[in-house]
């Protein structure tokens, strides 16, 4: 080999390894997700993690591993269902991991911790939430162009619940509202007592708990003397086993036991057994549901039976409201960008707002809420948890009509 | 849902608590409640602080893994009740043995390691080992809310206005037996003599030829026995989950800190004193079960500000 082959030789390796080195390598297109796989709110962070997770094998099934010729790649960060700790995971998504898109979290606590660091990074990437229910959040983020809430806001909520009750037992009742002193009471409290007086009932009492506390008791006392028609709670899923807990033992003697979205969650109904039976909540997506497939992306976007089959199939176990709604935003986003062929965020958002399909969580279609710009899965469903013939207890649609299962009932005593 | 009753109540009541001006009339109205529910959680208040306070006066360390040793406690009914559908009362003496030997492990594997060191080493080794068994409790059991449900949990008597839920008077009832148990233990046992000489004086003890290391391991081990009966008395009254041990702890400590470290007596009077004035509270300030918790601490700064050895605690250098 003489000198001029060797040169030759030389120069060709290092020109490869040039070319191949990361630098010239195209950058994956990064999914980050920060999300509650510990502490206090592990169940929603749990869900979140799982929907993208499925979203992007179902993705790579249909479509291959890339997206707009790129791989794709999930950073998932825990939280830890802490505030502080939030504010750190999102700053390493965004810097350290450059995620291009943010997918996460499910809680409202830590949603709201998430949204300063964001909103502090001058180049903040699209944000989508599939969770967190608080305004405090849509207040934050105001009319940011790069954030996605696919899940439904307090006032969602209690509209619903406002227009269930109103269609299945007229307004001459009595409502007593029980709300937590955390974020998530506060958060609902204001937009419960706009509804449930706008559609006309009187809210005879309220009684402020304290997150978590051991007892309830007192405050069912002094609600027991008001003798109200309905009962209306405004408290996460550990607060809410206990006071259905207590509710119960209290011999309230109340026809009507309003929740929020607590009494479709398999740790809530796990957790009170028997006692589920009677509560009424309302969530975004539930099993049952009859949305029709897209006709465009029938593989990425079945049907809500097939879809939740294909879950059940996948994981022997009911798919969750969250797990839905974190599939559904991480489908949008990866249509988003295969659509737009780039991960710039102004093109993967212009192409995010363009974007309409069935889901299995129902259209997805985004539009400015009360006060941000982009929202989608605001319509809700109402349930109640109801005895069947073979004695056990299922979720029962009451409302609205055209998805209604069966009649909201009053308990039985 | 078979069973509720409905509760007469004079119907001039019905408007009083919004916007919660109370008057005559419903102050004595709420009073019978108030008295029951205090007396109930005096009970449980009690026997949820004795064991620390125990612990205390006898070894000197503040055992900050308290909360998770009442966890254990609280999973190991709740799981005994849904596996194997042991009622958890049956499985209490079982639960409570157990407690014993694993409190007795971990001060020969930890705690003895430390007894001479300088009281941070034993603090953040006590803090290490509240938050292992807490981390150890999320990987095997996650992070979700449980609840053991025997039939008495939610089953209840009323008498006029008042109502008591059986779950409460029987966890009272445990708690008197136990701490009546510890008092005989104490007082009637040369083991529980030999504690006290201890606790009393080292010294005086070592002299008598008790070994104060032997009467640490056995009052520790004490101490997590009534952690862990208090976890089977609250495990049909709260929710269960691997985060409930700090909450637990810190009510315990204020009870503790109100009553004296180190005094069993001290203890009484200061669950008794929580107990009324977070009950209080609850019923009649408007909002009050959001205020209700805050007491503990209200207490604990008056306690530390008037009477910083507590009620029934003695000044001396230890």
């Amino acid at each position: 080999m003489n000198r001029r082959t060797i040169c030759r030789l030389a120069g060709t390796i290092v020109a490869a390894a040039v070319v191949a080195s990361p630098a010239f390598a195209e950058e994956p297109f990064r999914i980050g997700s920060p999300s509650e796989l510990s502490g206090k709110f592990v169940a929603f962070g749990a869900q979140v993690k799982k929907g993208v997770e499925t979203a992007i094998e179902v993705w790579k099934s249909a479509r291959g591993g890339k997206v707009a010729g790129r791989d794709i790649e999930l950073v998932v960060r825990d939280t830890q269902s802490n505030p502080s700790v939030t504010v750190t995971v999102m700053n390493e998504l965004m810097r350290n991991d450059k995620s291009d898109v943010m997918i996460g979290p499910g809680g409202s606590n830590t949603g709201a911790a998430a949204v300063t660091p964001w909103r502090q990074d001058k180049d903040h990437p699209i944000w989508i939430v599939p969770g967190v229910s608080t305004t405090v959040v849509e207040k934050e983020v105001g009319k940011d162009p790069y954030f996605f809430h696919t899940f439904a806001w307090t006032y969602h909520y209690h509209e619903t619940n406002a227009d269930a009750m109103k269609a299945a037992f007229g307004t001459n009742k009595k409502v007593a509202i029980i709300y937590s002193d955390g974020a998530y009471g506060r958060a609902h409290i204001e937009a419960a007592r706009k509804y449930l007086k706008q559609a006309g009932f009187n809210i005879v009492g309220e009684e402020l708990i304290r997150e978590n506390a051991p007892d309830f008791t007192p405050s069912l006392f002094k609600i027991r003397m008001l003798h109200p028609d309905v009962i209306y709670t405004l408290v996460q899923t550990t607060d809410a086993v206990l006071l259905a807990k207590q509710i119960y033992s209290a011999k309230l003697n109340v026809p009507y036991l309003f929740g929020t979205a607590q009494a479709i969650l398999p740790e809530w109904k796990n957790a009170v057994g028997n006692v589920q039976e009677c509560w009424t909540g309302v969530a975004t997506w539930m099993p049952g549901l009859t949305y029709a497939a897209d006709k465009t992306e029938p593989k990425l976007f079945p049907s809500s039976a097939d879809w939740e089959k294909m879950w059940r199939a996948k994981y022997n176990k009911e798919p969750e409201y969250m797990e839905v709604g974190a599939y559904v935003s991480t489908m949008l986003a990866l249509l988003a960008v295969e659509k737009s062929k780039s991960t710039d965020r102004d093109k993967i958002r212009d192409a995010m707002v363009s974007q309409e399909y069935h889901t299995p969580l129902g259209d997805s279609k985004f539009e400015p809420s009360e006060i941000s710009l982009h929202q989608a899965f605001g319509k809700m469903v109402v349930f109640q948890q109801q005895r069947q013939p073979d004695g056990k207890i299922a979720s029962v649609i009451v409302y609205p009509q055209e998805a209604a299962q069966g009649k909201l009932q009053a308990c039985k005593y | 849902m078979a069973g509720w009753g409905r509760v007469a109540v004079p119907a001039p009541l019905l408007t009083r608590f919004h916007p919660c001006a109370l008057g005559f009339v419903d102050v004595m109205q709420l009073l019978p409640q108030v008295i029951v529910d205090s007396i109930l959680l005096s009970g449980l208040y009690t026997l949820l602080a004795v064991g620390l306070s125990l612990g205390f006066g006898v070894t000197r360390i503040i055992n900050f893994a308290h909360g998770e040793f009442v966890m254990l406690g609280a999973y190991g009914a709740f799981w005994l009740f849904t596996l194997f559908k042991v009622d958890p009362l049956i499985s209490l003496p079982l639960i409570v043995v157990g407690g014993y030997f694993v409190g007795w492990l971990v001060f020969k594997i930890a705690v003895e390691k430390v007894l001479a060191a300088p009281h941070l080493n034993q603090i953040l080794l006590m803090f290490g080992i509240h938050l292992v068994l807490q981390n150890i409790a999320v990987v095997l059991w996650t992070g979700d809310v449980r609840s053991a449900m025997p039939d008495y949990a939610l089953s209840t008597w009323t008498f006029g206005d008042v109502f008591i839920i059986h779950g409460r008077l029987i966890a009272f009832a445990v708690a008197t037996v136990m701490i009546g148990g510890l008092i005989g233990w104490l007082h009637f046992t040369e083991s529980g003599r030999a504690v006290r000489a201890v606790s009393q004086n080292r010294d005086a003890a070592v002299l008598m030829g008790i070994n104060p290391v032997r009467m640490y391991a056995l009052s520790f081990a004490a101490n997590s026995a009534l952690a862990a009966a208090t976890g089977v008395v609250v495990s049909f009254l709260i929710n269960i989950t691997p985060f409930m041990g700090f909450s637990i702890l810190l009510k315990a400590l204020a009870i503790v800190i109100l009553g004296g470290l180190g005094s069993v007596i001290g203890t009484l009077v200061g669950a008794v004193i929580l107990a009324f004035s977070e009950t209080t509270v609850a019923y009649y300030v408007p909002e009050g079960s959001g205020w209700a918790e805050g007491i503990a601490f209200a207490l604990i700064i008056a306690i530390l500000v008037v009477r910083p050895r507590g009620i029934a605690g003695e000044s001396k250098e230890t």
